[in-house]
């Protein structure tokens, strides 16, 4: 009997449908929270479980590329982007609080790839530290309405606003220390 | 540059959402078997080769063997274990969408699953995406007939064994084996080759002398087209099983020679005889994991269980239990 997920895993890789079946049992119900936080009013209840099972299927195509201990941040990860892509396909797009980030250095975002643009980002909301990194994530990564999250974390919108630039900007320096180590190398 | 599509770099499990989807699993569970079906199916049971009422007998052999995989709307759901006895509560089921639309593969996924059917026998093919993520099919051999697989498992003297015989009147329909790498031989990249999406495919050789069979499938056929698949593989530890089954179904433990459990599940359209035992040894082999992820160091693995599944569409219990029996 599968246990746990680093069991789970193990036994995905082996490409048993049985332990696919626990993902899916376990984390179907998290997997559709995401999709939906992400896809906010327009993804319907039809939509989010598609995408779901997109996710899933994804999981099952690429288990042997999931760190062993971070199951659920994959699927966290896939789900936000499947929602992602549902919403792009619908023309759609959520609004979010300064969502473009004007740097200095136009070509800066060009120079980082994709490790390291998460190296820096991860180093950015480790620097931002709690609650901060919450409400960024809430609001960046998931997609949240700031009036959710000011509800979600017991705080005022203006609070949730000016913390939300703080963590702005932080991101803005991890960015600009990136780019700068990015040269020099 | 957009905060958002930075965070596409990244994956977070901290924050807590409200989860309130629990009654959608049943038919996410549905619609992901449905896509992995119909694409490995595509990828490794063509039409020209089998027939649909093989895939089909397959898909609903998958679907209803899974854990808390359900089909019936209202209906409920059980796990039971190697004796056929329930393993927790009986849960609803939320009503299904069987009409559920199965995607469509995109170009990619359709360009990655030509060159995972064009691998050579016994490759090891590796498809390498463009955001660091990897993919890999089990490597297979195709096998011709049944004493053919009888064959190779006495040449290499298999732990595996055929514990079934087919009637005379059957006819072999398709099959294959799969291989692994014996603990202590690596495998050696041969090529990669960029393609026009977002990814490269790579081609693996084992190294020569270490390929052992970890498994096989085989179908066969009667002449109305009714069809018996096969399966055996080599298991971990934990890959012990609780069965699903619904209201309706039949499940009872089978005593059979050699196998330590064995359990027959009678369900409405279908029956499946599950199989286990034990090795006397554990055989390890190469993990391919630290070949799709450069930066993990490469991994000894070892399967201690033989784990055999016979499957019969439209077949009762007496028409499967007959051909395990002495």
């Amino acid at each position: 009997m599968i246990v746990d997920e680093r069991q789970a895993l193990r036994a995905l890789r082996r490409r048993d449908e049985a332990a696919l079946a626990w993902f899916i049992t376990r984390y179907a119900a998290y997997v559709s929270a995401v999709i939906r936080s992400v896809g906010g009013i327009f993804l319907a209840p039809e939509d989010i479980e598609e995408a779901a099972s997109d996710v899933f299927l994804i999981l099952w195509q690429n288990a042997a590329s999931v760190r062993p201990g971070k199951e659920k941040a994959y699927l966290s990860g896939v789900a936000r982007n499947k929602a992602r892509e549902r919403l792009r396909a619908l023309g759609q797009e959520l609004p979010l609080e300064e969502d473009v980030l004007a740097l200095p250095d136009a070509d800066m975002e060009g120079d980082l790839n994709r490790r390291e643009q998460a190296d820096v980002l991860r180093r950015a909301l480790l620097g931002m530290g709690w609650p901060d990194r919450e409400l960024f994530l809430r609001h960046y990564y998931y997609g949240q309405p700031l009036s959710r999250i000011a509800e979600a974390m017991d705080m005022n919108l203006s609070t949730v606003k000016t913390r939300l630039r703080r963590g702005r900007e932080r991101l803005k320096e991890e960015l600009m220390k990136g780019g700068i180590s990015h040269e020099d190398i | 540059m957009r905060i958002s599509d930075l965070m596409d770099a990244i994956e977070d499990d901290t924050v807590v959402l409200p989860e309130t989807d629990a009654d959608a699993s049943a038919r996410i569970m549905e619609a992901t078997m449905k896509k992995i079906h119909t694409i490995e199916g595509n990828k490794t049971m063509p039409a020209k080769r089998l027939g649909r009422g093989a895939l089909a007998a397959i898909i609903a052999a998958a679907i209803l063997a899974l854990s808390g995989a359900a089909l019936a709307a209202g209906h409920m759901f059980q796990l039971v274990n190697w004796k056929g006895e329930p393993v927790g509560e009986p849960e609803p089921m939320a009503t299904p969408h069987l009409e559920t639309a199965i995607a469509a593969e995109d170009e990619s996924s359709q360009a990655a699953a030509r060159i995972v059917e064009s691998q050579k026998s016994g490759e090891l093919v590796i498809i390498r995406h463009a955001d660091g993520s990897a993919e890999s099919a089990e490597r297979r051999e195709e096998l011709g007939s049944l004493e053919e697989l009888r064959e190779r498992l006495a040449a290499e003297d298999s732990v595996l064994t055929v514990p079934f015989h087919i009637p005379a009147n059957w006819s072999f329909s398709q099959g294959w084996l799969t291989l692994e790498s014996a603990a202590g031989y690596g495998y050696t990249l041969v090529s990669a080759e960029e393609t026009d999406y977002d990814f490269t495919a790579e081609r693996w050789a084992a190294a020569e002398g270490g390929d052992f069979i970890a498994g096989y499938l085989v179908v066969f056929h009667d002449a109305d087209g009714e069809e018996r698949a096969i399966e055996a593989r080599l298991q971990w530890p934990e890959n012990e099983h609780a069965f699903g089954t619904e209201d309706g179904d039949r499940a009872e433990a089978l005593t059979v020679d050699g196998m330590e459990n064995a359990l027959l599940i009678e369900r409405s359209q279908s029956a499946t005889v599950y199989m286990q035992k034990p090795l006397d040894e554990p055989i390890a082999y190469e993990s391919v994991f630290h070949l799709m992820n450069p930066e993990s160091v490469p991994i000894t693995e070892a399967f201690t269980t033989a784990f055999y599944r016979l499957n019969g569409w439209n077949a009762d219990a007496d028409e499967l239990t007959v051909l395990i029996a002495p």
